[in-house]
């Protein structure tokens, strides 16, 4: 098999699920699997209203495309798309996106579960939620609590 | 020696909002260790966040006593929430 295709992006633009597909698509890929992380409308018994994305840019996108390369050694696949959102985000808009082709679909499963879970614990992203109390007045924010990965040097 | 600090999220806050922080180091060899000590001097909200975070160098995570030197891209980095 050629060398897998690697798509990495970190942006303010709107996830489209039909551009992941279709850029991770390949001939010799029999499976494509597609993962995408969904702002929800609860988190620790509060009401979340929206979510701010930031991070540490430069060394966020670098990360992405390590993820992507790692991804790409560990399993077999064609192609490999991860995309991040930046910015505000309302409840139900999509903030991250891994699509993963292969030939056959246990590769493609496995490598995009990989490749999330290593992302949420590595590349320097932040959220900060707004909640409320139900009130149309009620108005919070917090930094979500996250976790570094623990092979990171220390 | 002189450097900036690029501080996110938790840090951020901690530092009054300040996105870059410039610091005096006076270490012989500077280290992230050194750039912790100078934050909290001047912070007093660091100390209640002290090895909750992570140290970038260059873009890359390194080891809290990694020598620094001028002109190095340094970072400190609260646990990460992507995804």
């Amino acid at each position: 098999m050629s060398a897998a295709r690697l798509m990495v992006h970190l942006g303010p633009e709107v996830i489209d699920p039909a551009a992941l597909l279709a850029a991770v698509a390949d001939p010799a890929a029999g499976a494509v699997d597609l993962f995408l992380g969904i702002v929800r409308d609860h988190a620790d018994g509060r009401q979340v209203t929206r979510i701010d994305y930031s991070a540490y840019e430069p060394m966020a996108r670098r990360l992405l495309a390590d993820l992507a390369e790692q991804v790409a050694a560990r399993f077999p696949v064609a192609a490999v798309a991860i995309t991040h959102r930046l910015g505000t985000l309302a409840v139900g808009e999509a903030s991250v996106a891994i699509a993963t082709s292969s030939a056959h679909r246990a590769a493609a499963f496995e490598a995009t579960r990989w490749a999330i879970d290593r992302l949420k614990t590595t590349v320097p992203i932040w959220k900060l939620e707004h909640f409320s109390d139900g009130t149309s007045a009620s108005d919070e924010a917090r930094w979500v609590s996250g976790t570094f990965a623990p092979d990171l040097p220390v | 020696m002189t450097l900036d600090v690029l501080l996110f999220a938790g840090f951020r806050d901690a530092a009054d909002g300040q996105p870059v922080v410039t610091v005096e180091l006076t270490d012989a060899t500077a280290t992230g260790e050194s750039v912790y000590r100078a934050l909290e001097a001047r912070f007093p909200a660091f100390r209640s966040l002290r090895g909750v975070g992570r140290l970038a160098l260059n873009l890359e995570y390194r080891p809290m006593d990694s020598a620094l030197s001028p002109g190095d891209e340094v970072a400190l980095l609260m646990p990460v929430a992507g995804g």
